[in-house]
């Protein structure tokens, strides 16, 4: 072992230990969820036998929902997992855009990486030569921007130059008003949990050259269970991509709707592209305390070194209704 | 007289990094990143100032050498691939234009999608762009084009009109290391003062020699006085020269209003300010084309 600290997992929004909240801003996943199409996946999965170690059914319905070739297809554990099996395979040092999601810096402790952070583009760019891994978020989180394509492309090439690879987290991609299309010559993360509105089924994939998705494969067998394969099998079809398509605009109104709702409560806020928004409180950790004792999950966004604000997802006017009276009752 | 900054010039526009696999400026970045992995926060202000100053002039001797190194090495080569060498190194030195191109096109679509305009744009400059209306992201796209045209074109120019590919490669460096080093935060600024410093000193000519490629024909004093308001004494003058010319109002929101009595900049503006600095940048290559010394 490296050191005498084990490295703590980053918080997360969701779930935690207490009972569900009733009403949960915290997570990003599609609010509309789950997808009818997802649960019949789910509940057709045969669980009495192994899947396929070598996943080769759903790497080639992926391959082909990307027009790729099935050699480019890695399947994982839903993100998280991949994120630290990247990290592992190039090694260090891994280069991020701040603020971003804190499973990159856990991945690196986990790996016993460094880590090498950019406050803006242009550093981002200078450094890419000096990292093996470098990650950008599409759309960003916690703020929902959205970099153009020719941004990604020029970052692309430039990595790939510099013998650093760049990973793009497309995680929420899917749910974004603006879906650049990702370069062909970076890595490509998705998890179409989140779209699907089923973040409970531990499922994504990485698209990656042959080579690379040969070295990104090396992971514990079966390290996706028959739940996931039956998932991720079935985001392959027309009518679970439908669906997916057809929630985008609820979310969207539903986000604007909700930033209408913070700014006529006098609080501040940050939209970007994505299904969530910033909103600034002022005192996120004891804001988002408050709100849990009201039932109200929210995402404090102190870790990613906003502690004025909070992340909110999408969520339904009845949601947001109650949310507002508790955020009113909070800063009376 | 040298054709080597116009053919440099439309590489760059044409073909856009072509020559990335010798990226000079990933090199710059490995130096700086090695370098500032040294630093301690911990240690006097001054020895940390000092540190950091001879990490920029080191860097910036390695530069220049380096580049001297490879003007010798091509010496052998027959008189015209000599001069398409040196114009490939040079376009790696001016670099950014797809960063322009996306400037440009934030400014063009803001009046179709203000969300989507102000998302990229956040990805680009380091505001808060949530409450930015339709001017303020025309604004902004037009201040970041104006600074834009003055670092990555008119000084790499200027200085290899001055001293040839060293003085072009030693301009970059010292601008990569005021980009990774010259942050105002407690733990960076005085191991940053002297590449912050430094990137001052680069600029204070091409910033200015901007300024008049952008308004030709306007009072220099007027474009002097609008350009004051800005913290960096070079940043202000690109952008003031567009506002003068035209008698646009440009603002960062909280931080400074160039020419206060301008207008409000329509869709017109932008398109009009993207044509001028384009110009520019063609009025400097041309400029070091003459100046430059054909290699010998």
């Amino acid at each position: 072992m490296n050191g005498p600290f084990a490295p703590t997992a980053p918080p997360h929004g969701g779930a935690d230990s207490a009972p569900p909240a009733a009403i949960d801003f915290s997570t990003n996943a599609n609010a509309l969820g789950p997808s009818p199409m997802a649960l019949t996946a789910l509940a057709t999965a045969d669980p009495s036998r192994y899947p396929d170690p070598a996943y080769t059914d759903v790497r080639e319905r992926l391959a082909h929902l990307h027009r790729r070739d099935r050699a480019d297809v890695v399947v994982g554990a839903g993100a998280c997992e991949l994120i630290h099996r990247a990290v592992r395979t190039t090694g260090g040092p891994l280069l991020l855009l701040e603020p971003t999601f804190g499973e990159y810096r856990y991945a690196a402790a986990v790996a016993g990486v460094t880590v090498r952070s950019a406050r803006d583009l242009d550093a981002f760019g200078a450094l890419l030569g000096v990292a093996k891994l470098a990650v950008l978020c599409v759309p960003s989180s916690p703020g929902g921007h959205v970099s153009g394509a020719d941004v990604l492309r020029r970052l692309a090439a430039q990595a790939k130059t510099s013998g650093c690879r760049l990973l793009l987290d497309l995680a929420y991609h899917p749910l974004s008003q603006q879906r650049p299309p990702p370069p062909a010559d970076s890595w490509q993360l998705w998890a179409p949990n989140k779209a699907h509105g089923v973040t409970g089924v531990r499922a994504g994939y990485v698209l990656a050259a042959p080579d690379d998705a040969a070295r990104l494969r090396a992971a514990p067998s079966w390290v996706l269970s028959a739940h996931g394969v039956a998932f991720l099998a079935c985001i392959t079809d027309p009518a679970a991509r439908r669906w997916v398509r057809t929630s985008r605009a609820t979310l969207w109104r539903w986000r604007d709707e909700l930033a209408a709702e913070l700014r006529a409560c006098e609080v501040p806020v940050e939209t970007g592209r994505a299904n969530y928004l910033l909103a600034r409180v002022g005192d996120a950790t004891a804001t988002t305390r408050q709100l849990r004792l009201a039932g109200i999950g929210v995402r404090d966004a102190t870790s990613f070194g906003r502690p004025d604000a909070l992340r909110l997802s999408a969520q339904p006017p009845e949601s947001q209704a109650v949310l507002r009276t508790a955020l009113r009752a909070i800063r009376a | 007289m040298t054709a080597v900054p116009l053919l440099a010039l439309l590489v760059d526009r044409w073909a856009g990094e072509p020559f990335a696999h010798v990226h000079p400026v990933v090199w710059m970045g490995r130096y700086l990143d090695g370098c500032a992995a040294r630093r301690r926060t911990d240690a006097p202000r001054a020895r940390q100032r000092v540190t950091g100053g001879v990490g920029v002039a080191v860097g910036c001797a390695l530069a220049g050498a380096g580049a001297a190194l490879l003007r010798r090495c091509l010496r052998p080569l027959p008189p015209l691939a000599r001069v398409l060498a040196e114009a490939a190194v040079l376009s790696t030195l001016l670099a950014e234009r797809m960063l322009a191109d996306e400037i440009a096109g934030v400014g063009r679509t803001v009046g179709r999608d203000l969300d989507g305009a102000r998302s990229r744009l956040a990805m680009l400059v380091s505001r808060d762009v949530a409450d930015l209306d339709h001017a303020q992201v025309r604004e902004a796209a037009i201040e970041s084009l104006a600074e834009n045209a003055s670092d990555s074109i008119v000084a790499p120019l200027w200085w290899y009109g001055l001293a040839g590919l060293p003085g072009a490669a030693v301009y970059r460096f010292v601008n990569t290391a005021d980009a990774m080093w010259g942050y105002r935060t407690e733990s960076w600024r005085w191991w940053g003062a002297a590449a912050a410093r430094a990137d001052d000193v680069a600029n204070w000519l091409p910033a200015r020699a901007t300024a008049v490629l952008l308004a030709p024909t306007r009072d220099l004093r007027r474009v002097a006085s609008a350009a004051s308001v800005t913290a960096s004494p070079n940043a202000g003058w690109p952008m003031a020269a567009v506002a003068v010319r035209w008698d646009l109002r440009l603002r960062k929101p909280g931080v400074y209003v160039v020419n206060p009595t301008g207008r409000t900049p329509g869709d017109a503006d932008v398109d009009r300010a993207i044509t001028a600095i384009r110009a520019a940048a063609t009025a400097a290559a041309i400029g070091a084309s003459v100046c430059g010394r054909p290699a010998r």
